[in-house]
């Protein structure tokens, strides 16, 4: 049955998410969250929005963070003026407290989560609705943001909850495959923070070493978002080595190439004109020797050959010596 | 209706019996109270037999100061956080008083066939007075 609900939320999702990034957001005079919730006896009938900074904020609970209040009245509805709010995208939390307890206070996991997140703006206008428990089942209307904002909290919880039923082994596969299916969310979503939060749900930092690339890109493609849940993102990718550089060393190394086989082959070249001007200063006598001493010819044979003292020859191979710059037979075969 | 009399008491032992035999909980509580602190201090939950589930639920109370909870499994990855900040303001109670003012944070976790080895709940305290509660239940197989 899980399994059912896995697989059709894997391929609705990417539909759902393509009809909802073309539909044209509704224009609307109210700047207002308002809705219905449904709620039992323990909870006090009143919510509080936070407003969170950074998305490490996200499960901090303070006093300081809250920015508005609403009562929740008989028939469960609540309402929160926006008009105060910043024009940009920002990410907020709304949370009830149960009766008889601190009014700052979150709870994290189990049927009692108390707390919700959106993304909202002054202009915003965002209608919610839960259908029993508490939050685990809030629904947006209105906003098409916070519909797949409230899409991406399903597949986190679903993960969870999977997590809870399966083997450790199972577990990881289905994490990676929804993280995967995150990755696709944040990388398709038009919506800038709406993305990155997607991105922040798949817990990205535990993948970054292994998909390095898909982070920078996706860092490139957001780069004029300039929000400070941006630039966090932003600090903690490794930045790539631009194209510049790598077309820079490329020429560096090629130019190096040039001038180092340019140099060698100068160098190559003065030496054979070395040579042959030292071969040029031979008598032509010690030419003759020279030629029967690079064929390997002991002096003896030498002096067969031309039917002169071994002697004589030791004087000719020591003037070729000296002429050459050389010091034994093997260097003369080495020229 | 003898024969009943006799065979219900026998179905009570061998139903009851196959309960008890079917898991075997085991329950951990720490209770931590701490005034002006800074002090990092840990709490390690030893797995160290195949076991079917790990729950942990911590809640905790801060008046003054900040408070950060992390999870960790024994591969050292975080696997849950929160961080309550309190309202500077101290109240008149005891620190293991009902905190009805503050700032209060739980989190439920339940991990299934959770690894073996140490998890550790890291506490971590920046100038704060409160409490920390802290119940871990080893289900075995």
């Amino acid at each position: 049955m899980q399994f059912y609900r896995i697989l059709k939320i894997l391929i609705l999702l990417p539909a759902f998410l393509s009809c909802a990034t073309i539909t044209a957001q509704n224009k609307t005079d109210k700047h207002l969250i308002e809705g219905h919730l449904t709620l039992d006896s323990i909870w006090e009938p009143k919510l509080y929005l936070s407003y969170i900074s950074d998305f490490s904020k996200m499960y901090t609970m303070s006093n300081s963070m809250i920015i508005a209040e609403s009562e929740v009245d008989a028939s469960g509805y609540f309402k929160f003026n926006i008009d105060f709010l910043p024009k940009e995208n920002s990410l907020y939390r709304i949370h009830i407290s149960k009766r008889g307890t601190s009014k700052v206070s979150i709870i994290i996991g189990g049927n009692a989560e108390n707390h919700f997140f959106l993304v909202a703006n002054n202009k915003s206008y965002i209608k919610i609705e839960n259908q029993s428990r508490i939050f685990s089942n809030v629904t947006f209307h209105e906003d098409e943001k916070n519909k797949i904002l409230d899409k991406v909290d399903d597949i986190v919880k679903l993960m969870d909850s999977t997590n809870f039923s399966a083997p450790r082994i199972k577990s990881e596969f289905v994490t990676n495959a929804f993280n995967e299916q995150l990755r696709h969310i944040a990388d398709t979503c038009s919506y800038a923070l709406v993305s990155l939060y997607t991105l922040q749900r798949s817990k990205y930092e535990s993948d970054l070493k292994n998909n390095l690339e898909f982070y920078q890109n996706y860092s490139d493609k957001w780069k004029t978002e300039s929000s400070a849940y941006f630039e966090k993102f932003r600090a903690k990718i490794p930045e790539r080595k631009s194209a510049i550089d790598y077309r820079l060393l490329m020429a560096l190394g090629v130019g190096a190439a040039y001038l180092l086989g340019y140099f060698i082959g100068k160098r190559n070249s003065e030496k054979k004109t070395s040579d042959k001007r030292s071969i040029d200063a031979l008598s032509i006598q010690e030419r003759r020797i020279y030629s029967l001493l690079v064929e390997g010819k002991s002096n003896k044979e030498i002096s067969e050959e031309f039917n002169i003292g071994v002697s004589t020859v030791k004087s000719h191979v020591s003037s070729i010596y000296n002429k050459l710059n050389v010091k034994s037979r093997k260097e003369i075969v080495d020229l | 209706m003898k024969r009943l009399l006799i065979f219900l008491p026998l179905l009570f032992v061998v139903f009851s019996s196959t309960a008890f035999a079917q898991s075997t909980d085991f329950k951990i509580t720490r209770n931590l109270g701490f005034k002006e602190s800074s002090k990092i201090q840990s709490v390690d939950i030893k797995i160290s037999e195949k076991t079917s589930t790990l729950k942990l639920e911590i809640a905790c109370a801060v008046r003054k100061g900040t408070v950060t909870i992390e999870i960790y499994n024994p591969e050292n990855e975080k696997q849950g956080e929160f961080t309550i900040e309190g309202m500077e303001s101290e109240g008149d109670g005891s620190l293991f008083s009902e905190l009805t003012e503050g700032v209060t944070g739980h989190i439920n976790k339940i991990i299934n066939d959770p690894s073996l080895g140490n998890w550790q709940i890291k506490f971590i305290p920046k100038d704060a007075t409160g409490r920390v509660n802290i119940q871990s239940r080893q289900v075995l197989y």
